[in-house]
């Protein structure tokens, strides 16, 4: 989706106005539909293009009322984007919004996958689709600990960081060495961050 | 495999995963090392359609299903996706009691950084299947770099990736073949 193209944001006086304007569901969904399935880049993209048509363009959501779901998108488990579209449908409308919000979020991208999919069915027996998805195969490797090192950003800052390393190394190690399942890492993970809680005063993530 | 333990496996990946290639280590551990449902090959093709496609980063969840079980095996997948999403509400409404929870959080960002690990993890363990050729390691490391240096979507890197190695076997096949 390439924001760029939109009408241009009004003054900044008039574009986080104190109480926000609920809207009407059909363009709450059809906001959803065309940012969440228009927007190539993940999770944090989404997130940063869904602040500016809520907050500053419409004025659906106030700035907190933003931040708050945004929170609520960060430790829900799942998809981060899916969660959010939840939080925001149901501080419309309750669950009707909610679900809605998700449905409009997944539902299309969703088909186009299995759309890829089918292609990718009808290609693979080609020599030269082959050689080239072997190629894609190499570079979702690089895409994964790419991945990994953009999430593990915020928590390298401020005196929380040498225990987020120890947390990375101790897993890595649980995965690869001792060969125990993720499950129970990341429980243990939860417990341990549970019951020695992280100093507060430090910057970054903690 | 039947469609109802396919969403149920898919679902405890979801829920257990905070960002949508964190699902990926607990997906591999029981579709592919326990169930024998996939490949390690189809889970990374999931991975290349998943993040090839506009939307959520969850999307391979989608692709494993239709690995797993066809169409109704598709249809897991995107529930297993939705599913966790509900768990939203009542969040949002503990969140607004207790913002301030410093246990909650530590106990979230132990979670986050678990999850990491776990992908490294998973990514060696792909590497077997992905990485057997020098070209391949090197389109993979040129990802990662590029990933990693700049804001190019990963979309075009993918895209770049699949006409790199094609190039590499028209001219240099001894390194990519």
């Amino acid at each position: 989706m390439d924001v760029s193209r939109h009408e241009p944001l009004p003054p900044p006086e008039t574009r986080v106005p104190r109480e926000a304007a609920r809207p009407p569901l059909g363009e709450f969904v059809s906001l959803t539909a065309r940012v969440v399935n228009g927007t190539f880049g993940g999770g944090s993209t989404i997130l940063g293009v869904f602040q500016r048509e809520l907050v500053e363009r419409k004025g659906w959501l106030t700035g907190e009322q933003y931040g708050l779901c945004f929170a609520v998108a960060r430790i829900t488990p799942g998809t981060s984007i899916l969660a959010f579209c939840a939080a925001v449908g149901w501080s419309f409308s309750r669950w009707r919004g909610a679900l809605l919000g998700i449905t409009a979020a997944a539902l299309p991208c969703a088909a186009i996958a299995v759309g890829m999919l089918l292609a990718y069915e009808e290609l693979k027996t080609l020599a030269w689709f082959a050689i080239a998805l072997r190629g894609a195969m190499a570079a979702a490797i690089g895409v994964m600990l790419a991945a990994g090192w953009s999430i593990m950003q915020p928590y390298w800052k401020g005196g929380n960081a040498p225990r987020h390393a120890f947390i990375l190394v101790l897993s890595i190690a649980l995965m690869m060495f001792v060969r125990l399942s993720p499950f129970p890492i990341l429980g243990m993970a939860a417990l341990a961050g549970f019951l020695l809680p992280e100093r507060p005063d430090v910057g970054g993530k903690a | 495999m039947n469609v109802f333990l396919l969403y149920l496996l898919l679902l405890k990946a979801t829920v257990s995963a905070f960002s949508g290639m964190t699902v990926i280590p607990v997906m591999r551990d029981e579709l592919v090392v326990k169930h024998h449902a996939i490949t390690d090959e189809q889970l990374n093709t999931a991975i290349v359609i998943g993040r090839s496609t506009p939307g959520p980063n969850g999307l391979h969840v989608v692709c494993v299903g239709y690995f797993a079980a066809g169409y109704p095996g598709a249809l897991a997948g995107l529930l297993a996706l939705l599913t966790p999403a509900a768990l939203a509400i009542p969040l949002l409404r503990f969140l607004q009691a207790h913002q301030e929870g410093r246990r909650m959080r530590s106990a979230i960002h132990a979670v986050v950084v678990a999850s990491v690990g776990l992908m490294v993890g998973t990514a060696y363990d792909l590497s077997a299947s992905a990485l057997t050729t020098p070209a391949a390691w090197g389109v993979a490391a040129v990802a990662l770099v590029v990933l990693v240096a700049s804001r190019i979507d990963t979309v075009w890197v993918i895209a770049a990736a699949a006409l790199a190695m094609l190039a590499l076997s028209w001219f240099l096949p001894g390194l990519a073949v």
